[in-house]
């Protein structure tokens, strides 16, 4: 079974959003709402100054926290570790966004709650999710945790550091920012 | 080290005036049935009255909480009840007040069944009460909620409650709002205290909320204490207890987004 994940290379990363346009046309997502955004930190001072763009959405978490909170079973976490919600069984309390730490789902209009999916029904015709395939200089790798020699790995391995977001919450994300402008890793102060 | 936003972050406050009226309602309707559960075990004059109420506040907490939802004309909430899910609090507390409910009329039409039915009623009572805590606490990103709300939740709940009856009745009440009130004043003041020796982000969250509402907070917690100790004016004391619960409730809910 396929172990689903991203890699954004925030060297390559030039902040120009149009992975959020393609998101946002692909899987219609209505106005003042976005499943994908991108934060921008200043992370050096003058006379170096640096910045960091950094695309965030739902990470499709290892030990996801909103799962557990739901409580009609609408969001789950699918074997290829895809976590996605049943709007069909979504009763909208707004537990798991509150509980997701990472501010990725909304209510959607219609009266359910609503995150990315990884484009789902992309993998599932076997295309690459919008934003990969977007995204101009490359700096988004989509790919299966589990192929050895497949191009996420490469990625990974050829990586001079690798972060995740707020790893002593013990998500486990899986989305990987290679190559952090910083030293120290992830910009901002609650990376 | 500043940060801009290309896109506009999904989430922000979820939780609005309606969540809050829930919060108080469960609290009501959680306190009430477990005052109603100990009045009938004592077969005491109040019990009807509590068992009336404590059903009442139950109908009016789920039609709230139907009414704040954005999926309420989906009709999707039967999914509550056609699932259990102990790992969600939010399913725990659909159970907790329909059985309450339930178990609130059963006395009301069996009040000759007490013994069997009133320790179930102070069973799901405790339930009502805790679930608003747990399901609080259980959400690692906000550090504003730590395991200690857990343990505020009910008592406030209770203290909410008796508060509210105080208003209207004394009996066997004016024995147990001190204690009620003075443990609810102590958990508010042992909160802050837990944040304070937390990890790094619940002392950022206390600092926040002090920042923010920290003389509001103060203030709820000296009112609960003048509460506990007001017994020769216990409706004004009830009052109080009412009012400065709710307000704490509220405040922790809000801010801890």
């Amino acid at each position: 079974m396929a172990r689903y994940a991203m890699a954004i290379d925030l060297e390559a990363c030039v902040g120009c959003a149009a992975c959020a346009v393609a998101c946002v046309t692909e899987n219609q997502v209505p106005p003042g709402v976005t499943r994908l955004w991108i934060r921008e930190i200043e992370t050096g001072r003058f006379p170096h100054p640096a910045v960091e763009f950094r695309p965030e959405q739902c990470y499709h978490c290892e030990n996801p926290p909103c799962v557990p909170v739901c409580p009609t079973g609408a969001t789950y976490r699918r074997e290829d570790g895809l976590v996605l919600v049943d709007a069909k069984k979504c009763i909208a309390c707004g537990a798991c966004v509150v509980a997701c730490p990472y501010d990725a789902r909304f209510l959607h209009p219609d009266g359910y709650v609503d995150k990315c999916t990884f484009c789902a029904h992309r993998l599932a015709e076997g295309r690459v999710p919008a934003c990969v395939e977007t995204c101009p200089t490359g700096a988004r790798v989509f790919g299966d945790l589990e192929e050895k020699e497949g191009p996420l790995q490469a990625a990974l391995k050829g990586a001079r550091r690798v972060d995740l977001r707020k790893p002593h919450l013990g998500t486990e994300p899986r989305i990987f920012y290679l190559n952090a402008p910083l030293a120290t890793g992830l910009g901002g102060d609650e990376a | 080290m500043t940060a801009a936003v290309y896109g506009i972050p999904p989430s922000g406050e979820v939780w609005h005036g309606l969540t809050l009226l829930h919060f108080f309602l469960v609290g009501l309707a959680g306190g009430s049935a477990f005052l109603a559960g100990l009045a009938s075990l004592r077969r005491e004059a109040l019990a009807p009255a509590l068992l009336r109420f404590a059903a009442l506040f139950v109908v009016l907490d789920l039609a709230v909480l139907w009414l704040e939802s954005a999926a309420r004309f989906r009709f999707t909430h039967v999914w509550l009840f056609l699932t259990f899910r102990p790992a969600s609090a939010i399913s725990l507390g659909a159970w907790g007040l329909f059985l309450t409910l339930l178990l609130s009329l059963l006395l009301l039409l069996r009040p000759g069944h007490a013994r069997f039915f009133a320790p179930l009623l102070l069973a799901s009572s405790l339930v009502v009460l805790a679930y608003p805590g747990m399901l609080l606490s259980e959400n690692p990103g906000r550090p504003l909620w730590d395991g200690f709300v857990t343990a505020l939740m009910p008592v406030t709940g209770l203290a909410l409650a008796v508060g509210f009856w105080l208003l209207f009745v004394r009996g066997s009440l004016l024995r147990l709002a001190p204690p009620v009130f003075l443990t609810a004043a102590l958990g508010a003041v042992l909160y802050p205290w837990a944040l304070a020796h937390g990890d790094a982000g619940e002392r950022a969250a206390w600092a926040g909320l002090w920042h923010d509402a920290g003389l509001f907070y103060l203030a709820a917690v000296l009112l609960l204490f003048l509460a506990g100790v007001l017994r020769r004016r216990p409706e004004i004391a009830g009052g109080i207890a009412l009012f400065a619960s709710a307000f704490l409730r509220s405040l922790i809910v809000m801010l801890g987004q």
